[in-house]
């Protein structure tokens, strides 16, 4: 049943306008910065090495489909979040405040079955954006800047990996994406449920999301303290895979965070809302 | 197998009682008018008996089954339009049946959705968006949705709100033929002359608390009359029934009206009477003692 119900959720996104705004906002983006790249990514490359330009001397193509990736992904990884909530956000509220949920519960369906249903449509909507990002970032950015070593500059560190070393590495960050980007929809979910209307719970995950980032990134030593409890601090764990050697540990930790907050988040939603009295 | 049976039913929403001890039930075949004012509670029960919102005390049963234990099974042989019919604006008309159907696990062929469309008066309207339906076309696709399963007991909240005076003709003549298939129908109303006209049985519920169940004939008694009977001077008829042997009958009177509780032969007695008392009324008024009852919990 959970599976036809999926289906059915899957079938509600698809015709909702609404749904292609991540779509569309993700291709403009990456297309974007692909052109500027591609017209002046030199001068980029320039400002971004000039640091280590004493101590090093580059040579072959910096500039290449996987340099390009890594940037398009640092740069959306952040807002692809808010894309997401902007359809996982809306999954029950948007229902309540459409009146379509008096009609979905008096189904001889559960009400457990109905949330795990939209939870896992709002996983494949998430699983859709990023084979999208994936697509865009890294299909086009080959086909366009073709293939090369990857350079990731770090703080304090210079990594480069290898051309033949980096597709498992972009496949291993989108998967750590996905479940970042599920755990912001288990949490989006979580605050719909307490909502009847559609907007509360899309700005209340933008508001956690963007409060959380901004503890995360000031370096108060008060802040360092409850840093690691963040989810946002493990959602950015998608770069511990460009890292040479992996840290394993660092990886393993904020996957199961990421998953205990996944199940907290649904955990919630499943207990409220088996206890919500429908009065929309 | 009783369809529906609630018990010393209750839910308060902080300090404010909506529903306060209701007790009734449906039997078979019924089309069971659930009257009420606004405000009076028949919301909160409909949304009880659908397992929307869970009651403070009391149990439902529907066919035999208490709703709280055995919700999808139960939920399978009811079909319900709660409140006002809402769709998904962005889908048509067969989209969102498809969608509803499904769950409850009806036949959604392109072929039985037709013929549900056509039953409601909505025939080849099936594709279009329902964000262009109107209030009344949402109230024939609601139905629809309602019926889609075939259900056993058909739940309708006020189901007339919207329809123009043909929609509400087409609607009561849909409810009789549901009834003659074997079906029960419970349908709420806040307007006494919309359930009279096809219930068989009804309760009044005001405040949250059963007021009258019954039969409608039992409740509706034609010989149980209040009459108004107005003169030119009502000082004067006064005096009359005062010596009269309908003294006891008399519930109020004013300088131009008199009123009586009477039976449907005794309103022509009466007029004889003052007449041979040569006693003229200007008019005479009657209604029926639940509508004067009814009348004074609505307004």
């Amino acid at each position: 049943m959970i599976l036809r119900l999926t289906i059915l959720e899957l079938k509600k996104i698809a015709a909702r306008p609404r749904s292609y705004i991540g779509f569309i906002a993700i291709g403009i983006i990456a297309v974007l910065i692909q052109f500027a790249m591609y017209s002046d990514g030199e001068n980029y490359i320039r400002f971004i090495t000039q640091s280590v330009e004493q101590s090093f001397l580059f040579e072959g193509k910096i500039m290449n489909g996987h340099l390009i990736c890594f940037i398009i992904l640092q740069m959306l990884i952040i807002q692809v979040p808010l894309l997401v909530a902007l359809v996982t956000g809306d999954m029950l509220s948007g229902e309540a405040a459409l009146g379509t949920l008096r009609f979905l519960l008096t189904r001889p369906v559960s009400r457990t079955s109905i949330v795990l249903s939209k939870f896992l449509a709002g996983s494949f909507y998430t699983v859709l954006l990023l084979v999208w990002l994936g697509l865009l970032s890294l299909g086009l950015g080959l086909l366009v800047f073709g293939p090369g070593d990857l350079i990731v500059l770090k703080t304090d560190q210079l990594i480069i990996l290898q051309s033949s070393d980096v597709f498992w590495r972009f496949m291993a960050a989108l998967a750590m994406a996905f479940l970042a980007l599920t755990l912001i929809g288990s949490l989006s979910m979580m605050l719909s449920c307490f909502s009847d209307n559609s907007i509360g719970p899309i700005m209340s995950t933008m508001a956690i999301i963007i409060l959380f980032t901004v503890i995360g990134t000031l370096e108060v030593p008060l802040f360092d303290l409850i840093k690691p409890y963040l989810f946002t601090t493990h959602m950015s764990a998608w770069r511990s895979f460009f890292e040479d050697p992996l840290p394993v540990a660092a990886i393993r930790n904020s996957i199961l965070f990421m998953l205990f907050n996944i199940v907290v988040f649904l955990g919630v939603t499943l207990w409220y809302f088996n206890r919500k009295d429908i009065q929309s | 197998m009783i369809p529906l049976a609630v018990k010393s039913l209750r839910k308060s929403f902080g300090a404010f009682n909506a529903v306060d001890g209701l007790s009734f039930h449906v039997e078979t075949g019924d089309i069971y008018g659930f009257l009420g004012p606004n405000g009076a509670g028949k919301s909160t029960t409909i949304r009880m008996l659908l397992g929307l919102i869970r009651p403070d005390e009391g149990d439902i049963r529907l066919f035999g089954k208490s709703l709280l234990q055995h919700r999808a099974e139960c939920m399978s042989r009811i079909g319900a339009i709660v409140e006002k019919p809402d769709f998904y604006k962005y889908l048509s008309a067969y989209d969102n049946l498809k969608i509803f159907g499904t769950m409850s696990g009806a036949d959604t062929s392109s072929v039985s959705l037709e013929k549900m469309l056509e039953l409601v008066g909505l025939t080849g309207r099936g594709k279009d968006p329902v964000k262009n339906y109107s209030h009344g076309m949402k109230q024939r696709l609601g139905l629809a949705q309602a019926l889609l399963h075939n259900p056993s007991l058909i739940i309708l909240d006020e189901p007339t709100t919207g329809l123009d005076p043909q929609g509400i003709i087409d609607l009561r003549e849909l409810i009789l033929q549901l009834s003659h298939q074997g079906k029960t129908v419970f349908m709420s109303s806040h307007i006494l002359s919309e359930i009279e006209l096809i219930a068989t049985r009804m309760v009044i519920i005001s405040k949250g608390k059963a007021v009258a169940e019954g039969s409608v004939q039992e409740l509706l008694n034609a010989d149980d009359l209040v009459v108004d009977w107005f003169f030119p001077d009502g000082q004067e008829a006064r005096s009359l029934f005062d010596q009269s042997e309908w003294k006891e009958r008399i519930i109020n009177s004013n300088s131009s009206a008199i009123t009586l509780r009477l039976n449907e032969q005794e309103v022509q007695t009466v007029n004889n009477w003052l007449c041979q008392q040569g006693v003229s009324p200007v008019s005479i008024n009657s209604r029926r003692k639940l509508e004067d009852y009814f009348m004074k919990l609505t307004h």
